[in-house]
C-alpha cells in the first residue's frame, strides 16, 4: 500500500514544486551540494492532514499520527562519516534521507498505513549548529539549501483533464487524485460569485475539451451549468446528485450550499470517486486509497465541527445570516436558522422582512449577523449598525489555504466564537 | 390605519429608504421635467446605465465611484455629441451605440477584474433600503445643486426646450443650455442611483414628470405636481412593500408608473378631445 518515490533529481526547489502529493509512505533523499561544512540537516515535511512533521517526534492527532524518519550522510566519502545523528564533515554536499510515514487508526481495528496525500516541505531544511539555541536563528536565514523532492515521477505537461466549477470541488477532486499526475483545475475564481460569473471563450473550451467536468448542479452555477450541458464533451460529474438534499428555508428548491455539511460531503466525495473510477481507470488504485483517506478525514472533521460547536449553549444556538448558506450546517450540528436576509432567489428583499430580522437583532442580548464574501452584505451591516448587532464575516464558499477541512474547521470556530459567551 | 401608516417607519432603515428616495425624488422631479420636455428620456435611461463601466473601474482601481461615473458620462456625452454632429444619424442612434458600449465595456471589467462579486452588485444595482445615512447630505445637496442650475438656466432651457432655432434667435445660446442641461442630468442620475438603486432612479426621473405634464402646463408647476407625484409614489411604495411583503425598489419604482396611468384614464374620461379619447381608451382598458 505504500508509494516509494527516490527524491533525487538534483534540482533546486524553487524550479521543483511540481507536484506535491504523494500517496502513502514517502521516502526520499535532501540534497545539499553547497554544503561545505560539517553541519546537520533536519527534514520537515507535511503530512497528509497539513501537519508539519520534523524528526524530533510523531505527531498525534486523534486517530492519526505521522513520523518522520531522517538519516544523513556526507556525498563524498573520506572527507567524513555520517551517522543517524549528525554529521562530522561533509566535502561534497550533504545527503539526507528521511521517510514520513502517516498511520490512521482504521475504525474496524488494527492499524493500517494512511495511503492520502504526503506534502513534503521542500523548501524548509535547516541546518543545526552544535548549541540546540541556534537552530531557531537558523530557521530564518537559511534558503540556499537544495532538496531533492518527491514528485520526480509526476508528468509536468499533462495537460488539464479535470475541471471542477468550485474552488470547494476542486480541493475534494484535486486530493482524491493526489499523487495520480491528473490536473485538476477550478473553473470559477475563488471569492466571485457563481451566481455572476462570466466566462471567457478559453474558459469555455476548457470545459468542452476537459475529460471531467465536476459542477454542484444545484443551480449553483446558473448560466455555467447551462454552458456545462451543452459544451462538455467529455464526462460532468453533478456532486448535487450524490447528496440527499434540503430545500431552501421556506421552499422546495434543493439548497446548493451541501458542502457545509462534512456528512454529506463524505456521500459526495465516495460518488465523485466512484465517477473518476469510471472516468480515469487508469488511476482507479489511487482514486480508491485517496477516497479511503480522505472520507476518513471527513468523518473526522464532523467529530471535531460537532466538538468545537458543542461550547454553544442551547439557547444560543440561533443564527441570523445574511443568505441562506449555512443551512446544512445548522442541519447537521443543530443549529438554527432563524432568519436570512437577503431572498434566496436573487430578487431583492422586501421591507417588510428586514423589519422582522431588525426586530429580532433587537430582542437578542448578543446578536450576531453571519455574513459571507458571496452576496452583497450591504443591508446586513446597515441592519447590523442600527441594533448593535456583531457581523461575522464567513468565507464558505473560498478554500484559501488548507482547503476545504481548513476552510470548514474556521467556519465552525467562527461561529462557536460568536454565538458561545 | 395611523398605525398602518407610522409603524413601518420606526425601523431605522425605513427612515432612511423614505429620506433617501424622497430627496431622489426631488432631484428627479426637476431633471426629469426638462428631460420630458425635450424628449431624452432614452438619453436618461442611457445614463444610467453608461454609467457603470466608470463605476467598476472605480471599484477596481479604488478611486471615487462618484468620480467614476462623472467620467463615464463625460464619455459618453461626448461620443453621442461626437456622432450627432459628425453624421446624419438621428440622436437615439449615438444614444443607442454609446448606450450598449458602454454596458458591454461595463460587463467586460466587472467580468476581467478580480473584483469580489459582493462589492459590485452593491454599486451597480443598489437598492433604496440600504440608504446610508451618509448618502443623504449627497441627496439633499443635488437637489440644491439641481435647483440651482434649473433657475440660472431657467429661459435657456426653456426656450431649448420648445424650440432650438427660437433659442438660437433670441441669443439664449442653445448649445451652452444643452451641456447644462446634460450636465444637470448626469448630476441627478450619479447623485442619486447609487444610493437608491437604477430602477428606482429612472422611474423616478420618468414617470412623475409625464404625469405631471399631463396635469398642468407651467414648467415651475410641471416641477412642483412632479415632486409631489414622487414623493407619494416612494412613501406609498415604501408602504404598499412593507405590508404585502414585496421589493421594496421596485414596488416604489412601479408607483409612479401606475400613477402615470390612473391619470392618463381619469383624463381620458372626460371629453377633451376626441382623438386623445379614442388613443388611450386601450391603454386605460
Amino acid at each position: 500500500m505504500s508509494f516509494r518515490d527516490e527524491i533525487g533529481c538534483g534540482e533546486d526547489v524553487a524550479d521543483h514544486l511540481v507536484d506535491p502529493s504523494l500517496v502513502g509512505l514517502v521516502e526520499g533523499e535532501v540534497f545539499d551540494p553547497s554544503a561545505r561544512r560539517a553541519h546537520e540537516v533536519m527534514v520537515m515535511a507535511r503530512d497528509p492532514l497539513g501537519e508539519l512533521v520534523t524528526s524530533d517526534g510523531p505527531v498525534v492527532r486523534g486517530r492519526y499520527s505521522s513520523r518522520l524518519e531522517n538519516r544523513q550522510r556526507p556525498v563524498q566519502r573520506g572527507h567524513g562519516y555520517g551517522s543517524s545523528d549528525g554529521l562530522r564533515q561533509v566535502g561534497g554536499g550533504l545527503r539526507t534521507r528521511c521517510r514520513l510515514e502517516s498511520r490512521y487508526d482504521a475504525p474496524t481495528g488494527g492499524r493500517v498505513p494512511v495511503t492520502g496525500l504526503c506534502q513534503p516541505l521542500f523548501d524548509q531544511s535547516i541546518h543545526r549548529g552544535k548549541v540546540h539555541v541556534m537552530r531557531i536563528r537558523m530557521v530564518l536565514i537559511l534558503v540556499n539549501v537544495v532538496l531533492l523532492a518527491a514528485g520526480c515521477a509526476t508528468s509536468q505537461d499533462e495537460p488539464a483533464r479535470v475541471l471542477a466549477t468550485t474552488s470547494i470541488l476542486g480541493d475534494v477532486t484535486e486530493r482524491l487524485l493526489a499523487g495520480s499526475g491528473v490536473e485538476v483545475d477550478v473553473l470559477i475564481p475563488d471569492g466571485a460569485s457563481p451566481h455572476d460569473y462570466q466566462l471567457t471563450p478559453q474558459e469555455v473550451a476548457a470545459i468542452a475539451t476537459a475529460e471531467v467536468v465536476v459542477t454542484n448542479g444545484l443551480d449553483l452555477e446558473h448560466e455555467i451549468g447551462d454552458i456545462i450541458d451543452t459544451q462538455a464533451e467529455g464526462r460532468v460529474i453533478v456532486a448535487g446528485d450524490f447528496v440527499d438534499t434540503l430545500p431552501i428555508a421556506g421552499g422546495t428548491v434543493p439548497d446548493p450550499h451541501f458542502w457545509m455539511d462534512p456528512v454529506r460531503m463524505q456521500a459526495v466525495v465516495a460518488g465523485i470517486a466512484a465517477a473518476l473510477v469510471d472516468a480515469l481507470p487508469d488511476h482507479a488504485d489511487g482514486i480508491a486509497t485517496s477516497e479511503r483517506f480522505v472520507v476518513a478525514e471527513l468523518a473526522d472533521l464532523d467529530t471535531e465541527v460537532r466538538t468545537t460547536l458543542g461550547v454553544v449553549p442551547t439557547d444560543s444556538r440561533r443564527l441570523i445570516t445574511n443568505h441562506d448558506g449555512l443551512g446544512y450546517l445548522a442541519d447537521r450540528y443543530d443549529l438554527t436558522i432563524v432568519a436570512s436576509i437577503l431572498p434566496s432567489d436573487q430578487s431583492s428583499p422586501s421591507p417588510a422582512d428586514l423589519a422582522a430580522v431588525e426586530s429580532l437583532l433587537a430582542e437578542l442580548p448578543d446578536p450576531v449577523v453571519f455574513v459571507d464574501t458571496t452576496e452583497s452584505d450591504e443591508l446586513a451591516r446597515l441592519l447590523a449598525e442600527d441594533t448593535g448587532a456583531t457581523v461575522v464575516e464567513l468565507t464558505i464558499a473560498q478554500v484559501e489555504a488548507g482547503g476545504y477541512v481548513e476552510m470548514m474547521r474556521r467556519t465552525a470556530q467562527q461561529v462557536a466564537g460568536a454565538l458561545a459567551p | 390605519m395611523i398605525d398602518w401608516l407610522i409603524e413601518p417607519f420606526t425601523h431605522p432603515f425605513m427612515q432612511r429608504a423614505m429620506t433617501g428616495a424622497v430627496l431622489a425624488a426631488l432631484t428627479t422631479s426637476v431633471t426629469g421635467t426638462w428631460v420630458i420636455l425635450r424628449g431624452m428620456s432614452f438619453l436618461g435611461d442611457a445614463l444610467v446605465h453608461g454609467v457603470i463601466p466608470g463605476i467598476a473601474l472605480a471599484a477596481v482601481l479604488g478611486f471615487s465611484p462618484v468620480l467614476g461615473a462623472v467620467i463615464a458620462a463625460l464619455v459618453m456625452i461626448g461620443g453621442i455629441n461626437l456622432i450627432h454632429r459628425q453624421t446624419a444619424f438621428s440622436e437615439d442612434t449615438g444614444i443607442g451605440l454609446l448606450f450598449v458600449g458602454m454596458l458591454a465595456l461595463g460587463v467586460l471589467i466587472v467580468s476581467a477584474a478580480a473584483v469580489p462579486a459582493a462589492n459590485l452588485e452593491r454599486i451597480l444595482f443598489g437598492d433604496a433600503l440600504g440608504v446610508r445615512a451618509t448618502d443623504l447630505p449627497w441627496l439633499a445637496g443635488s437637489v440644491a445643486a439641481v435647483l440651482a442650475v434649473s433657475a440660472v438656466f431657467y429661459r435657456p432651457f426653456l426656450a431649448l426646450s420648445f424650440n432650438e432655432a427660437k433659442a438660437e434667435l433670441l441669443g439664449l445660446r442653445p448649445r451652452l443650455a444643452h451641456i447644462a442641461m446634460l450636465a444637470l442630468i448626469t448630476v441627478s442620475i450619479v447623485a442619486s442611483f447609487q444610493s437608491v438603486g437604477t430602477l428606482l432612479v429612472f422611474a423616478l426621473l420618468v414617470a412623475p414628470p409625464a404625469t405631471a405634464a399631463l396635469l398642468v402646463r407651467r414648467v415651475p408647476a410641471m416641477m412642483a405636481v412632479s415632486a409631489a407625484i414622487g414623493t407619494v409614489s416612494v412613501i406609498g411604495g415604501l408602504l404598499v412593500a412593507y405590508h404585502a411583503g414585496t421589493s421594496g425598489s421596485a414596488t416604489m419604482a412601479l408607483m409612479p408608473v401606475i400613477g402615470f396611468f390612473v391619470v392618463l384614464a381619469i383624463r381620458s374620461r372626460r371629453p377633451r378631445r376626441t382623438d386623445q379619447d379614442h388613443s388611450t381608451a386601450s391603454v386605460a382598458g
